[in-house]
């Protein structure tokens, strides 16, 4: 049976009971979300994030809401990405003939120097923290700079749950901020592929609070909300796990990167590492095609998934 | 004390600033009549003038090809085997295998991928190396990145090896425009981390990358200034600039352009001088070297770091693809001056598309 540690996925299924509640849910698949629905929902991840429901908007993917900011601010501005960057910014920009400036990520420290860089006129987006590296490179000082300098900031914060670590509060003291989650990590709701963005004054003014998302995600999310204990279990599973591999990893002369995100960074020598996983059907994700040789993504797994990834690759050695 | 072979090719690395593109066969003496200075021996003493290890004795080459660098500095050493005036690549093997006949712990040599592929026929994977870089063509990845880092090296080796590839162009493809880098073998070298650098990867005229090219060739083009003249560097990517410009590029020289008009077509370090001082207002386009990063020192030495002061760092344009400049750490640059080296590094902007660029590093 294939292993995917490859996709930054929770390796916890939900209990048969939350998913028969999820079903449940799809009663009524004829009709269109109603407006009532709608600030149900709004009210229910608002209470979660802890935000005023007028800063809310959830759609089918962070994605999706990263891209309504572009489109409504691009003009005059250029987009700021990372390098690697899975925000597959490139069909967008080039219909919109906005400028794209990709910042490399150097290792080993990965360190940015914003402050130095005197980014102005531009949407900056940074995920916090980062894939693939699963640190924090920016810091709460370097947000506010950026954002003191007028560019629209898109913080996305798809590994917050992991991390614990958040911007935002800034969106009521920064009217160019967004801050984009999402449901499809902690939560285990990848498959219905859902998100959210707490957005700033300034961003309100041009994209209003509302819920672009089919009837399943909304069942999804409904009874999500309500399992938190299960959240908290898969954090707390996937943390213990990271660390596992952590430990094991490096105790097989692998260089592992600190992580704080459900994603863990290695770089390794072993020549076809990937490939000699992938004949034992475990895949990780290689990051040579966009980014460095020998640096490798790995999303832990469960024990027995991490157990049998540790074997593989002590068969390399 | 530790035996230490050390052979140094004396002619490597002349081809560069003339434009030649290597010293194999007849280009040396080619290179001597178009006023081609030594490269190597400043190398070596850079190099030498650096160790600060006392527990090394030794075996060099006769004459320029080590003992007379060695004499410069407080070494013990002892020299081996007989070499003619002027030396080729027939010296560097049989100077090689008389200096492993001495039971060394490794061997010191400087040159270029020739060089590199004649130390490989002898010491094969039973001694390890350190490759010094003073040749033009630079695809072998055995070669440390800098003087500063063959010192390091020297400085701290000990018993950890690592494998490293040798590779070579076929110079008269190279001078034909055709880029051929085939793999010669593999040889030892210590295991220091940082200090190797990625092999040198032949542009592929991949479908992808193509399209990429001609965007980046269209952006160039479009914000090209009139009144300026424009060197272009070798490679596929500045190819793709002189076709949308509408004018013939050689692949691997220096060509020179003012508008939709060629100045000259592979230039050396002195024809590129006479249209500095000719035209005043110069910018220089050059793509990085795939898999090591150089923009500047490897691959095209006849733009000079006297050409890099006068130029300046404002009118430097740095353009690649992302698949190839996107798997680099950082950008290098050895221009054999550490201070226009220094002027250069730092933050630089890489046009990586049609209104695209990636931020890198640039370092020496």
């Amino acid at each position: 049976m294939l292993i995917d540690l490859s996709s930054n996925e929770n390796p916890y299924e939900r209990s048969e009971e939350a998913i028969g509640k999820m079903t449940k849910g799809l009663q009524g698949l004829n009709r269109y979300l109603r407006s009532g629905e709608k600030t149900h929902l709004v009210e229910e991840v608002a209470d979660y994030c802890g935000m005023d429901e007028s800063r809310i908007f959830v759609a089918s993917g962070t994605d999706l809401l990263i891209e309504k900011v572009i489109i409504k601010f691009f003009r005059d501005r250029k987009l700021v990405v990372l390098n690697p960057c899975f925000y597959k910014a490139d069909n967008l920009a080039a219909d919109l003939g906005l400028k794209v400036r990709r910042i490399q990520l150097r290792p080993p420290a990965f360190e940015i120097k914003w402050n130095e860089m005197n980014i102005s006129d531009s949407i900056v987006i940074i995920d916090c923290p980062n894939n693939p590296t699963g640190r924090f490179l920016i810091d709460r000082v370097e947000v506010e700079n950026l954002l003191d300098r007028g560019n629209i900031v898109i913080i996305d914060e798809a590994g917050y749950e992991y991390s614990g670590k958040t911007f935002i509060d800034l969106v009521e003291k920064y009217e160019n901020l967004a801050v984009v989650r999402t449901f499809d990590k902690a939560f285990g709701l990848a498959g219905m592929k859902a998100g959210y963005m707490i957005m700033g004054d300034g961003i309100i003014k041009r994209i209003e609070s509302d819920v672009e998302i089919n009837r399943s995600a909304y069942a999804g999310i409904i009874e999500g909300l309500k399992g938190i204990d299960y959240l908290e279990d898969c954090v707390s599973q996937t943390v213990q796990e990271r660390n596992f591999l952590t430990k094991e990893l490096s105790n097989l002369n692998l260089k592992v990167f600190e992580s704080e995100a459900n994603y863990m960074l290695i770089k390794t020598d072993i020549p076809d590492f990937t490939l000699k996983l992938r004949d034992k059907d475990i895949l990780v994700h290689d990051l040579s095609s966009c980014w460095i040789d020998g640096f490798i993504s790995i999303s832990p797994g469960c024990r027995s998934e991490n157990e049998k990834l540790l074997a593989a690759i002590k068969e390399m050695l | 004390m530790i035996k230490v072979g050390l052979i140094v090719n004396p002619i490597a690395g002349m081809g560069g600033k003339v434009g030649l593109k290597g010293t194999d066969g007849q280009m040396y003496e080619k290179s001597l009549k178009l006023g081609a200075k030594p490269v190597s021996p400043a190398r070596i003493e850079d190099v030498l003038g650096m160790v600060k290890r006392d527990d090394l004795y030794f075996i060099s080459a006769p004459g320029k090809m080590g003992e007379d660098y060695l004499k410069r500095f407080k070494f013990d050493f002892q020299v081996v085997g007989q070499i003619d005036a002027s030396t080729s690549s027939e010296d560097t093997r049989a100077i090689a295998e008389a200096i492993v006949a001495e039971g060394v712990s490794i061997l010191i040599f400087v040159g270029g991928d020739g060089t590199a592929r004649d130390i490989l026929d002898v010491v094969g994977m039973n001694l390890p190396v350190i490759a010094i870089p003073s040749g033009v063509k630079m695809f072998s990845s055995a070669f440390v990145v800098s003087a500063h880092a063959a010192a390091e090296m020297i400085n701290t080796f000990g018993s950890d090896f690592t494998e490293k590839e040798i590779m070579d162009i076929d110079e008269e493809a190279f001078r034909d425009n055709r880029l051929d880098a085939k793999y010669y073998g593999t040889v030892n070298v210590p295991d220091i981390k940082g200090l190797l650098q990625g092999k040198k990867a032949a542009s592929n005229m991949k479908f992808n990358a193509k399209e990429k090219k001609k965007e980046v060739a269209r952006f160039v083009v479009e914000n090209m200034e009139e009144d300026w003249v424009y060197i272009l560097g070798p490679g596929t990517t500045l190819k793709s600039i002189a076709e949308e410009l509408g004018v013939e590029k050689t692949l691997l020289g220096i060509d020179v352009v003012y508008g939709d008009k060629t100045l000259g077509t592979d230039v050396n370090e002195k024809e590129i001088l006479d249209f500095i001082n000719k035209y005043g207002k110069v910018k220089i386009i050059v793509t990085p070297i795939g898999g090591s990063g150089y923009i500047f020192g490897r691959g095209s030495r006849q733009i000079s770091s006297e050409i890099l002061k006068k130029v300046g760092r404002e009118n430097i344009i740095l353009v690649s693809t992302l698949d190839k400049v996107g798997g680099l750490e950082c950008l290098r640059i050895d221009s054999g001056d550490y201070q226009v080296d220094k002027d250069i590094s730092g933050s630089a902007e890489v046009i990586i598309g049609y209104n695209e660029e990636l931020v890198m590093e640039v370092k020496c």
